[in-house]
Parts: C-alpha cells; structure tokens; sequence
C-alpha cells in the first residue's frame, strides 16, 4: 500500500476554482507598472476579498472559508503562478497579518478584527523589521511605553508589506529594553489612523513592484492597552509562530512561480526549431526540463506535508490547547526547510529558464525577465535563506540528525 | 436545471480507428453552457428567491462537478445514477429527467443548456418539454419574472426576439449568455460542509426495474471524426486601415469571430 498524498474533494474543487478564475480574470491584468514604486492592485485585491479569497484558512465561526493551511497555500501557489506581487499581498493580510489575531487574539480582539479581515473590507500588514534590526529581529528598537490605559509607541518600521494600504497592523514593540527578546517584547494590534501613525517612504523596488513596501514612523502613537496580542512580553512568540506559517505559504508561491518557468521553458522548446528539430529534442535542453521538474514535483510533496503540520499546530494553538515545544521546534524545522528549498529551487529555475529561452528570455514584458527580478526577495523576506539554515543547523545539532 | 459533465476539450482526442472519444483518464468539466445556464439560474433566484435545483444523469463520479453547481450558489443537486442509464440517449434521459422532476422536485421552469459541447446534442430540453406538454423557449441569453409571466431574449441565429410564456415552462439557454460567477472559498466550502449531492437509482425513481428497455437507445452514435484544421496563409496588401477591414471581412465571413450581420 503507497503513502498517497492527495488533496480533498474540496480542496481540489477549490483548486479548480482559484485555477480558473486567476486564469480568466486575473492573468489578463496583471501588467506591471514599472514607474515610480508601482501601482497596488486595489481592484483586483477588493474583489479576491468579495470571493473570500483573503479569509481562506480561518474557521468560518470569524468569517473565514474554514479551508486551513493546505487551501491557504493552494491559493497562494496558483497566485504565485501568475503574479508574485499580488501573491505578496495575499500573503502578508494573510499569513502574518491576520493569523496572530487569530491564535491570540482574545474573543473580544477576534470578534472585533477578524470579520472584516477575513471577507475583504479590510486589509492586514505585519512590522517586525527596522533599519537597525533585519535578520537581528532582537534588536528592535521601537518602544512601546505603558502609560495609564495606552501604551506609547516611538520608532521606525521598515519594509512593511501592505504597511501604507493596511487597516490593521500587528506591531513588534519593545516593552522592557532590559529583557530584550526573552520578555521584552510585546504585539499590538495597531489601527490605521491612530494619531501618531504615519507613513514614511514606500520602496520603488527591482521586483514584486506591484506590491507596497512602506516604512512606517510612530512618534509618541498612542496605542490602547486593550489593543496588546498575546501576552505583554511574549511578542517573539507571537511573530515566530505566524512566521512558520508564513513561510510555508511563500515557498507555495516559489512552486508556483517555478511551475510557470517550466511551463513557458516547455511551449518554448516545443515551437522554436533549430537545425531543422525542435528544442526540445535536444538532450542538453531535456536533461535541465528533467532538473527542474524533479525540483517541483519534490517541492511540492514537502510544502503540502508542511501546510498539513501547520495547519494541525494553529489549530492547537487556537483552541488554547498545550503545544508541547518539541512540536513547535518541529514546525520551525519544516518551514524553514520548505522555504529555504523552495525559495533557491526557484532561482534554479529561472537560471534554466533563461539558459533555454535564451536572448527572448530578458526582453521586456518576458515572464523569465520579471520572475528573475520577482523571485529574488523570496530568499530574503520572512527570514533569509541564511537564517532559516540556522534554524534548521539549531535543530540537527540538537536532535543529533534528522528525525 | 438540467446539467452535465463532459470531458474537458483541452484534453480530448479522438480514436481515429474506433471513431470513439478517448474519454480514458480525462478531466471532467461542466459542460460550458451549463455555467450560462447556472448563471441564469442563480440570477432568477435572486430576483425571485426560487430554490435552483441541479439535476444530472450519470456515473456516482459526476458527485464532484455536481458540487461545481453547488458552490455557485445552487441550492440542492441530484445525480440519477444507476447501471441501467448507462445506455439511456437523450429521449431516455429526458423521459427520466421528467419522472425525477416530477417526484424530487416539482419545479416551475426548466431550464437546460442549448447544447452540450462534447456532442453538440440540443435535444434533451426540447424532448423533455414535448414530454411534459410545456411550451418551450429556446437560446435564452436573459430571464425575467413579470407578473406572472417569464419573458426572456431569445437569440436565435441572425435576430434577437423577445418572448414570454407563463410557467410551467422549459428553456434552453444560449451559450455565452452571461458571464457565469466565480464561486467564493465560502461556497466551495458550503457545497461540501453543508451541502449533499442526493444520488437516486432506479429503485428511487419508481421505475418498474423490468421496463429497463425504455431506457434502450432509439439513437446510436456510430463514429465521431476529428475535423482537421488546415492552417492557411494570404497575404493581404494595402493601407494599414484596409488591411485591417479585410482581414475583420474575412475572419467574420469564414466564421472565425464574431456574428454575420
């Protein structure tokens, strides 16, 4: 008896429906605006919001499509064929913006928030980075002071995804400067508006254009205490669990890019002759056809098996059940994993794609040319290729190997 | 609202040897019109708060694009499924298509696509409208209720005409008559979660087992062939704008786009 992997009825009538429509509705439009820091695609992202297609993983008791990780990435994977910057943007209402509302809001911040995220009205942004603290998240500097029923909020964030579009922010602060990481940081729940809030530069960047990257500034913002997620204190445990789920997302959306680099590799071999033979019957041009394929097909087997193990993890920790750290250090190990390896596959890809689509690959408009310069910050955002080998380095070291 | 599923064009081939479909392994699909007709469906829903029932004859498998119609937004879906329709032609469809209607779902309209696009068949809504003796409008591109009376835009050929008839009633429903929606994550969800596909065989129907023969073919397919598509090459000279209306000619009067006026 095999090990199958399949997806659900559902799931796969729901990858029919995300398939078709993105298709049809979607791919006609996804022209990149190359001027200044691109143009958000607010039409198309209202209207994903109509088809419930920004709530798809949360239970349907907040609004959401109860479809968990697995349709979540489904999504994601089908969109990052199309359309890495929109695929930015789903990603980050989704993943990291709206999930720690989810497993930690109170009732109150989830009746509160999550309808209106989960069916489109609004749209939700996650800020950890700043100038001074990247791979180092640590060493965030953005304060947070508790004063009276508020607490005030000073600093800068950089390269928030949706950071100038977002109605509500999940916001890393730091409370205790003197306990750093280990209970010195707090999440917030930040609304746009709040007096204090503004928004800074927004990143005219080489890929993802249509996504917006904004830098945020808050002097003397004040944010209600109410508005604290989780624990004060435990807001590194509040990111690095959304960012497990993040990442598993963002290597769907590398399958999903690399799987167009190979489809647009093979209708190019196919139709381009040379020496009186198709491409495509040449071995040098099979044998990469061959790499990239094994690439994806691996890929996608480890990325589901993730979004699975995810998918049981939130749920635990939603349910305010006990998630054993053994488990939690699991997950990290298979995100990382899964995004490291996706996320360098797909640059394998595109070297291919280039190397057999050659001089038509890099000319303007090419779907080579622009995945060339979209995938690149997929080894960079959620976590660097580098810092997702010392999560997994920290793993083997400590089990001794893999298990 | 009749439906069907066929197998997916991209993938289809034809057995030159056997004049059959290659049907092995290939993807279903609702047949394309089904969606227009869903669509129209689900509109006349909307205005009137009518219940949109989905009703298919064919294998247990169908289950899956039935659910197709159920997260659009229809409300119950039956599959009449049972070894002895296998053979059944479009006249034995429609004959159990009116004992089904009849006993699951009394309707006021019947609604059915002008044609399905794996045999490009129109009859089984004409035939099941002669057998019920309700009149019949067909290549419907819109519906709507008033006062009693369900009107409609018929495009037949070269002309639109507008008619109306009073339910019961059966129409056929033109191919690309609307844009058919998208359904949400909340549908999809819906049509598995809290929404069933009612399978009903012989026994359900109330057929006496024995009559099997009724469901006998009176039309048989004898050979489906491929039609070669011969690629042609003209050169057309002129102005820009010249060219440009000659080739539009010439596209429109080999059939290629759009409608001859």
């Amino acid at each position: 008896m095999a090990i199958e992997f399949t997806f659900t009825p559902k799931q796969q009538m729901f990858q029919r429906v995300v398939r078709n429509y993105l298709r049809l509705e979607v791919w006609p439009n996804v022209d990149e605006d190359k001027s200044g820091h691109g143009t958000f695609p607010k039409k198309t992202i209202q209207e994903m919001g109509k088809l419930g297609l920004l709530g798809i993983p949360f239970p349907k008791e907040y609004g959401g499509a109860g479809l968990g990780e697995i349709g979540y990435c489904i999504f994601v994977e089908e969109i990052g064929r199309i359309d890495a910057s929109i695929a930015t943007i789903v990603a980050a209402h989704q993943s990291i913006g709206t999930t720690p509302v989810w497993l930690f809001g109170t009732e109150d911040q989830r009746r509160k928030y999550l309808p209106g995220l989960t069916d489109g009205r609004h749209l939700a942004a996650f800020a950890l980075t700043e100038p001074t603290a990247g791979s180092d998240a640590a060493s965030i500097k953005t304060q947070a002071r508790r004063e009276g029923d508020y607490y005030i909020v000073n600093g800068r964030k950089l390269w928030c995804t949706n950071g100038d579009q977002a109605d509500v922010i999940v916001l890393t602060c730091v409370t205790d400067p003197a306990l750093g990481a280990r209970g010195g940081v707090t999440s917030f729940i930040l609304e746009k508006g709040t007096k204090g809030f503004s928004i800074g530069t927004i990143e005219d960047k080489m890929g993802i254009r249509n996504s917006s990257t904004a830098e945020l500034i808050f002097e003397d913002c004040a944010i209600p205490a109410e508005n604290v997620l989780g624990r004060v204190g435990e807001g590194f445990i509040v990111a690095l669990t959304a960012l497990d789920g993040g990442r598993t997302g963002l290597a769907a959306g590398s399958l999903g890019g690399a799987q167009t680099l190979l489809e647009t590799s093979i209708d190019y071999v196919r139709s381009r002759r040379r020496h009186g033979q198709p491409l495509s019957q040449e071995q040098a041009v099979q044998w990469r056809l061959a790499d990239m394929a094994v690439e994806i097909n691996l890929t996608k087997y480890a990325t589901y098996h993730t979004a699975a193990l995810v998918d049981e993890y939130y749920h635990l920790i939603a349910g305010g059940k006990h998630v054993p750290d053994a488990l939690r250090d699991k997950i990290s190990m298979n995100a990382a994993t899964i995004k490291v390896f996706a996320s360098e596959m797909t640059a394998r890809c595109v070297e291919s794609a280039l190397e057999i689509q050659g001089g038509s690959s890099i000319w303007d408009r090419n779907r080579v040319e622009r995945a060339w310069r979209d995938h690149i910050i997929a080894e960079i955002y959620e976590g660097t290729s580098e810092i997702q080998r010392l999560i997994i380095a920290r793993d083997v070291l400590k089990m001794g190997g893999t298990y | 609202m009749l439906v069907q599923r066929v197998p997916d064009p991209n993938r289809i081939a034809v057995d030159r040897k056997t004049g059959k479909l290659i049907t092995a392994d290939i993807p279903y699909i609702l047949n394309p019109v089904d969606l227009n007709t869903i669509e129209l469906a689900l509109q006349l829903k909307e205005a009137t708060a009518a219940e949109v029932v989905a009703l298919s004859i064919d294998e247990p498998a169908a289950e899956f694009e039935m659910r197709e119609a159920l997260a659009m937004g229809c409300d119950r879906a039956l599959l009449l499924a049972d070894e002895a329709f296998e053979k059944a032609d479009t006249l034995a469809q429609a004959s159990l298509f009116r004992t089904a209607l009849d006993r699951f779902v009394k309707p006021q309209v019947v609604l059915a696509a002008s044609r399905s696009i794996d045999h490009n068949w129109s009859t089984v809504g004409p035939q099941l409208a002669q057998l019920l003796d309700w009149p019949l409008l067909i290549e419907a591109e819109s519906l709507e209720l008033r006062e009693g009376r369900l009107g409609g835009v018929a495009h037949t050929g070269a002309y639109r005409a507008r008619v109306e008839a009073e339910p019961p009633l059966v129409v056929t429903v033109a191919r690309d008559a609307n844009r058919p929606r998208t359904p949400s994550s909340w549908g999809v969800a819906k049509a598995f979660d809290e929404k069933n596909v009612e399978v009903k065989t012989l026994r359900d129907l109330g057929v006496d087992p024995t009559t099997r023969k009724t469901f006998e073919p009176k039309t048989r397919l004898l050979r489906v062939q491929q039609q070669d598509i011969k690629r042609e090459r003209r050169r057309l000279e002129g102005e820009p704008a010249e060219v440009g209306r000659l080739l539009a000619r010439r596209l429109v009067d080999q059939g290629w786009v759009g409608r001859r006026p």
